[in-house]
């Protein structure tokens, strides 16, 4: 910063001309003492706007403090319009996209210095897509030019097919286009777009039905260096857009292909085959997916995949996952969701093969038993996450063995058994008692760390453990785990023999590092929702169809004090039965 | 068809349209997985986003007289399940305000630190 410290060496020179007679209101908006800071904070530059607007008024004035100004006692005070231009698009790099908005509504030069590419190499709408409008989107991408790099325009509605080919003239080097929901723009469009886009890394066009096969061959032949793709539920492709995607864009790590029909074996070979960085892989929903297509992807496939997604393809059986076990032993993502064709010992040749599942979800695969639950006790270390909703044959013993003896019991934060009919109370009573001891064992043990002694279930294992803990370089343990409070949440929704008194005695010993998440507790909130909601005078969040008619009468025509009883007296009778005040209503 | 803004969701687990993939609602926002639609099971949500409501009427369901109200995705116009206006019944009251959406009309989406990953 020794740049702003030089400063009143620059003062005298005028660099830009025009802003002469504004360097004039400076030493009244500028807040004092500048130079002592280290730079400009934004609150400093926050101040200008608001204190220059009505000092354009008083000119007068002005002219009196430009007398004082020039004297060089008084120009310790520097000038914000007197630093060279990249130093104030410095400054500017560091404002908000809102705060850059409001700077813009300065003067005609702020505004011209808050278009400059630079500060907008990176457009993201998400926080004000509804508000902003076609002419200033593509004012902000045309000022953006070559600089523009992340393109975010998610949920743009109002972004038309002729914005997208200007910007395609404008902007060549984009690395990263999120289209999700721009339904305006059409396919030439975007064909358009992608034709000149060299340069893209990332391209989000999920849910747009202007994807058709032959823009995905356009981005297979212009995109070459493409990462990360996205094409989820365009319903306009099919395998063999997606066949071209593999065969143009080889550097592809992640694709997600949710939804797509028809992907057959010479497709899915072709994703195996040329793709050699591929670690996610997203093939959710895709219901026409049979084994052999799945087959001749594993079988071409270099093995580094680390997510891979197949919920919802109900024809996947266990032949895929005994190649998956042995094939993919990076993987840390699996999601089964909904192949209801797997069984245990699929299941238990994967766990016991592949040690390294974080996040492994097994909803409403219904024939898994105990079996697999206590394999996934016995093998798997780092798992975070496990979903057995709908595995109506798991019972007590094996989730009580694998959140107590298992050999992830460390590391599982989040355990879904949802519409489990065999759990009951004794589970969740049993996993309260061990987190309650653990507990009383970290808050008895001396000499430890937090971390090291959460990480205990019996004295014996606390020395050990805690010898890991104090050798912060080992590998096992997580360190994000060990600095944060380990929380086990557990969900039971549904199931059947998981009664009111079980779930608060659980919660009553154990709290706050077991959470259930319940139809009881789901009730609490929602008494005490209701409850602040009286209290507040605030209408709680129930649909008012029925009284609609109601609110628009009173909008048209003023309301008096004999109308307003009335429409409350008609409100009470038919709000009967509601547990809410009448005041909402009118509110 | 009218082009409606979206709103958009932020968590680990969102569920959303098959058709059209706009967000729909939040794995937190689960009331109940055990309901029945007209066309298979069902879930039953607190809040669900980028639903426009039908018009009222009085249905006979499995557990009762209800005062209930179809939502359509705002997007792509299908009917995702029903909204209770009304209970009749007193046992019934926890679901006013509450939508059903089928499960055979919504996909889960996991998020996989995407937000993370879309980044150069």
């Amino acid at each position: 910063m020794d740049a702003l410290l030089a400063v009143p060496m620059f003062a005298d020179i005028d660099l830009d001309q025009q802003l002469g007679a504004k360097s004039s209101h400076s030493p009244h908006s500028l807040p004092s003492p500048p130079i002592s800071d280290a730079g400009f904070s934004e609150d400093g530059l926050q101040q200008v706007p608001e204190a220059a607007l009505p000092l354009v008024e008083n000119m007068s004035i002005s002219e009196d403090h430009n007398s004082i100004g020039s004297s060089p006692k008084a120009k310790s005070n520097f000038d914000f319009d007197d630093l060279p231009k990249e130093l104030r698009i410095k400054i500017f790099q560091n404002l908000a996209v809102k705060d850059l908005m409001q700077a813009a509504m300065v003067c005609r030069a702020w505004k011209q210095l808050t278009l400059d590419g630079s500060l907008w190499s990176n457009i993201d709408v998400t926080p004000y897509y509804r508000n902003i409008t076609t002419e200033q989107l593509l004012a902000l991408g045309v000022a953006a030019g070559g600089f523009l790099k992340i393109a975010n325009f998610r949920g743009c509605i109002q972004l038309t097919g002729h914005s997208l080919r200007t910007l395609a003239e404008c902007c060549p080097n984009v690395k990263v286009l999120q289209l999700k929901d721009c339904r305006t723009v059409s396919t030439p469009s975007i064909a358009c777009f992608i034709s000149q886009a060299h340069q893209l890394q990332v391209l989000d066009v999920s849910g747009l039905d202007s994807i058709k096969n032959h823009t995905l061959q356009a981005v297979a032949s212009s995109c070459p260096l493409l990462r990360i793709l996205n094409v989820a539920w365009c319903r306009n492709i099919n395998g063999d857009g997606i066949n071209a995607i593999a065969q143009g864009c080889k550097l592809l790590e992640h694709l997600k292909v949710n939804g797509c029909p028809r992907l057959d074996d010479a497709t899915m070979s072709a994703i195996g085959e040329n793709l050699p960085n591929l670690k996610r892989l997203c093939l959710a929903s895709c219901s026409d997916l049979k084994d052999r297509a799945l087959l001749a992807f594993l079988d071409s496939s270099h093995g580094r995949l680390t997510h891979l997604n197949i919920a919802n393809c109900a024809k996947i059986t266990d032949a895929v996952i005994y190649v998956i076990a042995d094939k993919f032993t990076m993987l840390t993502h699996l999601e089964m969701a909904g192949c209801s064709l797997l069984t245990d010992d699929g299941l238990n040749h994967l766990v016991s093969h592949l040690n390294g599942i974080v996040n492994l979800d097994l909803e409403d695969l219904f024939q898994i038993t105990d079996t697999s639950i206590r394999e996934i006790a016995h093998h798997q270390k780092s798992l975070r996450r496990l979903c057995v909703s709908g595995c109506v044959q798991i019972t007590d013993s094996a989730i009580i063995n694998l959140v107590l003896r298992g050999e992830c019991t460390d590391s599982l934060e989040q355990l879904e058994l949802d519409n489990c009919s065999a759990i009951t109370d004794r589970a969740l009573t049993t996993i309260a008692t061990h987190l309650a001891t653990r507990k009383a064992i970290f808050s008895q043990s001396p000499s430890s760390d937090s971390s090291s002694s959460l990480f205990s279930s019996s004295p014996p294992k606390l020395n050990k453990l805690s010898s890991f803990a104090t050798n912060s370089s080992e590998d096992s343990f997580d360190k994000v785990l060990g600095r944060k409070k380990r929380q086990l949440s557990v969900e039971v929704l549904d199931c059947n023999n998981i009664t009111e008194n079980g779930v608060r005695t659980a919660l009553n010993q154990a709290a706050p590092l077991l959470q259930i998440k319940s139809f009881y507790s789901w009730n609490d909130n929602r008494r005490r929702s209701l409850a602040d909601a009286e209290d507040n005078n605030t209408p709680p969040t129930v649909d008012l169809t029925g009284l609609r008619t109601n609110v628009r009468r009173m909008r048209y025509y003023p309301l008096t004090r004999t109308r307003r009883r009335r429409i409350q007296r008609e409100a009470n009778t038919v709000a009967t039965g509601r547990s809410q005040g009448s005041s909402c209503i009118i509110s | 068809m009218v082009k409606v803004y979206q709103t958009y969701l932020d968590g680990s687990r969102i569920y959303t349209c098959t058709t059209c993939h706009s967000h729909l609602a939040l794995h937190e926002d689960i009331i109940s997985r055990a309901f029945h639609g007209r066309h298979g099971p069902a879930y039953l949500f607190d809040n669900v986003v980028n639903v426009s409501l039908g018009a009222k009427e009085e249905r006979m369901l499995m557990t009762g007289m209800h005062s209930v109200a179809d939502i359509y995705c705002n997007v792509c116009n299908t009917t995702i399940g029903w909204k209770y206006v009304y209970a009749f019944e007193e046992s019934q009251k926890y679901k006013e305000g509450k939508f059903i959406v089928e499960k055979s009309k919504i996909a889960k989406e996991n998020d996989w630190d995407d937000a993370a990953s879309m980044q150069i």
